[in-house]
């Protein structure tokens, strides 16, 4: 009888405590090494590195006010140059609280979701080739006044599926349409749709080394497993040098400051020292204003600096039993060989708080063929119209908590981790399929282990 | 004694099941509730019921040709509508960010060229054109610095006879928007709405335990605390005046209304009444000085007294209470400075010693 009591109290001692499951180390509750933010809360993805210095942090601080910046109309006194077309006004619109933007469901308000165009060239490594009249983004917005380059439209149709299991799921497919009052769309027009994604652990992934990137690509599946790999090569007009690609859905941005700069020209419509000329430069809605560049290098730095020194916030859940099995399943199924768990970054940045960081951010930065589901058919230097980037995973799963929905995919499309999952083919599909087969517990699991990253 | 040994060891078992749910059984239920209904929900309810009272103001001044008494209780109406809005800054989590009230109603800067486009043409201006205007994100054309500019004008002066009757129908039609967005956001947070509120006080996804609602709470009034220091009065010591020389007037917020000091103010409020417990006459006092207090007595007396100290620096600043923060970013450049000062010591304590002490309950 007395020994009951004592496996009793055993019993509960152990499952008080925390698990210490070997394959994990501890250094991956911090998965953004030694920037890591330890709060997980709606501004976890507000955070600066935490291992800055007073003239990093101060520097942030004045990145952080450009990003929440909303551009008027010129001339006023702040925050001139919106426009004349443009798709939001700051940064924030469309990444709010840094996070990710919901997928809109009305081609109304488009929310942070943006339309690239092109046509198609010869060598389309060259990159896009600009639309005559809408250049290489569409724009459905402009200031008062102005006609914008038109509107979209977007309808769903739904498909249902089931898992081995039996639980039934649904996957939901936007399809969009884009008419112009001031351009003839051509019959030739590729679309590829792309929301605003989260903005955490990027200068991280800018301090990886290109090596360790470049020792991934298995272009021609040499080994057998079903997985290409293959590294953007993109121009990078911040030095007029082809490089590796690493930002963007498709990989299509080189640097940062490249990507930071593009995105306050094409979707705020405000030139910079790297983008002079506006967007609508050329069309019908041009200004004709001289009061280019509209943001001054300086500013621009400190925007590009501060999407450089955000933290990545801390895991929940770590240590978890579910999310351990959830792992194991994880590494078992083989969704590692593209989401790379681990790098330790180089030493070659700028930013010394960013080098030699152990970092867990779930990315091989290579694209990979994602079947014809979700292609966008649209060729982006040297990806092909079905691939598309490998999207880090670290914060994922606080989307809600940031963001109040937990939206995934280049055009938001998942409305959960698991229907992402689903989403996936090309090279990922015996992966998907193995998921598919996987018991509801267990199924679960891997997604609670996914959402804990 | 082998029967004391078995008590023992049913005392044991007892507390250890307990520590186990220590997250679920709700040690800080009634801190957490009072913060929710008696400071989150009341400053939103509050906030609401003024720009009610804002909008029949407006309509007043439409009705019959504006007088000066309507245009100075409309701008004094402004006023009290904007004190729980900034004062509700220190917790801009949920439904205020998530649903996009925080840019339909408090977009900065004004876009005075597009207002003025829109009342040189011939558009119907009502709410629901107002509330279209940009989607959901508003572009400067709208909100209380919308509102702000029309009752002020753009040197803080103008008078009732200079309104024209475009100008009103464009103020009415941004106080009926604004007013949806204010009932669309306390609608969200009660029981008989959306009752986000549900989401702080039981545990779910997005809160999976107590201390998670915690650390949300003091993260939000840290959050504000560095924003009015490193952001907002540092813009203001970084920019220009309206001539580009510096001063940084043009970086001032509430500039037109003056009102730049009662929303600092009111932002350090909204840390207050989190901490403290209590806001205006709602509110029992439990907060999370209640939490603190139990823990590190010494830190809860440090965090109330800057408090104090950053709400006083700011009422000061320029020498004396009456004092816009337009005038001493002229001439006492030093007050704001010593100001900003006093909201970064608190910004520090909050964040080098609060959140751990949150993280570690």
């Amino acid at each position: 009888m007395k020994n009951l009591f004592y496996i009793f109290t055993l019993t509960l001692l152990i499952s008080c405590g925390k698990e210490n499951i070997k394959d994990n180390e501890d250094s991956e509750e911090f998965p953004g090494g030694a920037t890591t933010y330890t709060s997980i809360f709606s501004g976890s993805f507000e955070q600066p590195s935490t291992n800055m210095n007073a003239a990093e942090i101060a520097r942030h601080a004045a990145g952080d006010a450009g990003f929440e910046r909303i551009f008027v109309t010129s001339p006023a006194p702040v925050n001139q140059g919106v426009g004349p077309i443009f798709n939001h006004v700051s940064c924030v619109s469309c990444h709010p609280k840094n996070g990710k933007s919901v997928q809109p469901t009305s081609g109304l308000d488009l929310k942070g979701l943006l339309f690239r165009v092109s046509i198609p060239r010869a060598d389309e490594s060259q990159g896009p080739m600009p639309v005559p009249g809408l250049g290489g983004q569409f724009q459905q917005r402009a200031i008062l006044g102005t006609t914008s380059e038109g509107s979209a439209q977007i309808s769903f149709s739904e498909t249902t599926h089931t898992f081995s299991d039996g639980t039934p799921y649904a996957l939901r497919k936007p399809t969009y349409t884009l008419t112009s009052t001031t351009a003839t769309i051509p019959a030739n027009m590729m679309v590829s749709p792309r929301i605003a994604q989260q903005v955490i652990g990027l200068g991280l992934l800018e301090a990886i080394s290109e090596t360790d990137i470049i020792a991934q690509q298995d272009i021609n599946d040499v080994n057998g497993d079903g997985i290409s790999g293959k590294a953007n090569r993109v121009f990078n007009p911040a030095n007029n040098l082809f490089e590796l690609g690493r930002f963007g859905w498709k990989a299509n941005n080189a640097s940062l400051l490249e990507q930071t700069a593009g995105a306050i020209h094409q979707d705020i419509g405000i030139t910079s020292y790297i983008f002079p000329q506006e967007s609508a430069s050329g069309q019908v809605q041009d200004d004709g204003l001289t009061d280019d560049p509209e943001i001054d290098s300086q500013s621009l730095v400190n925007l590009a600096f501060y999407v450089q020194s955000l933290a990545v916030p801390k895991r929940r859940f770590f240590n978890d039993a579910n999310t351990n099995n959830g792992k194991k399943i994880f590494f078992n199924i083989g969704c590692n060989n593209c989401h790379t768990q681990k790098y330790i970054t180089g030493n070659s940045s700028p930013f010394t708080f960013l080098n030699n960081q152990t970092i867990y951010p779930y990315t091989d930065m290579l694209l990979h063929d994602m079947g014809n589901d979700l292609a966008d058919g649209r060729p982006d230097f040297l990806a092909n119209g079905n691939e598309w980037r490998t999207p880090p995973l670290w914060g994922i799963g606080l989307s809600e908590l940031v963001n109040g929905h937990t939206s995934l995919l280049h055009d938001g499309r998942a409305r959960n981790i698991l229907e992402a999952i689903m989403w996936h083919g090309g090279e990922a599909e015996s992966q998907k399929n193995k998921v598919s087969k996987l018991s509801k517990k267990d199924r679960e699991d891997l997604v609670k282990f996914v959402s804990s990253l | 004694m082998q029967k004391i040994s078995i008590y023992v060891l049913f005392i044991t078992t007892l507390f250890f099941s307990t520590s186990c749910k220590k997250d679920h059984v709700g040690v800080y239920d009634a801190e957490i509730n009072n913060i929710t209904d008696n400071i989150i929900i009341a400053t939103y309810t509050e906030l609401d019921a003024k720009a009610a009272d804002l909008l029949a103001a407006v309509q007043d001044l439409r009705v019959s040709g504006a007088t000066e008494p309507e245009l100075t209780v409309a701008r004094d109406l402004w006023r009290a509508t904007r004190s729980p809005w900034e004062a509700s800054e220190g917790f801009l989590f949920g439904p205020v960010a998530d649903n996009e009230i925080d840019p339909n109603i408090d977009t900065w800067p004004l876009d005075s060229i597009g207002v003025d486009a829109i009342l040189a043409g011939t558009d119907v201006i009502s709410k629901s054109y107002i509330d279209s205007l940009s989607g959901d994100a508003g572009t400067g054309l709208k909100g209380f610095h919308a509102i702000e500019y029309f009752l002020w004008g753009s040197s803080g002066n103008r008078t009732a006879a200079s309104f024209s009757v475009r100008e009103l129908e464009y103020l009415v039609a941004a106080v009926e928007s604004l007013k949806g967005k204010t009932a669309e956001l306390k609608n969200a947070w009660i029981v008989s709405g959306g009752n986000f509120g549900k989401e702080l006080k039981q545990k779910g996804t997005r809160y999976p335990s107590e201390k998670d609602v915690l650390v949300e709470l003091a993260e939000g009034i840290r959050g504000i605390t560095g924003e009015v220091f490193d952001t907002k009065i540092q813009n203001t010591l970084d920019g220009l005046d309206l001539d580009g020389v510096a001063g940084g007037i043009r970086e001032e917020e509430s500039r037109f209304s003056n009102n730049t000091k009662n929303d600092f103010t009111n932002n350090i409020q909204s840390v207050a009444n989190v901490y403290l417990g209590s806001y205006n006459t709602s509110g029992n006092g439990k907060g999370l000085s209640d939490v603190v207090a139990s823990k590190n007595p010494t830190l809860d007396a440090k965090i109330k007294l800057q408090i104090t100290d950053a709400i006083n620096a700011i009422q000061q600043i320029g020498g004396s209470i009456g004092t816009t923060y337009s005038t001493a970013l002229g001439s006492d450049r030093a007050s704001i400075e010593a100001a900003q000062t006093k909201v970064s010591t608190l910004e520090a304590t909050l964040r080098t010693e609060l959140i751990p002490l949150i993280q570690n309950l």
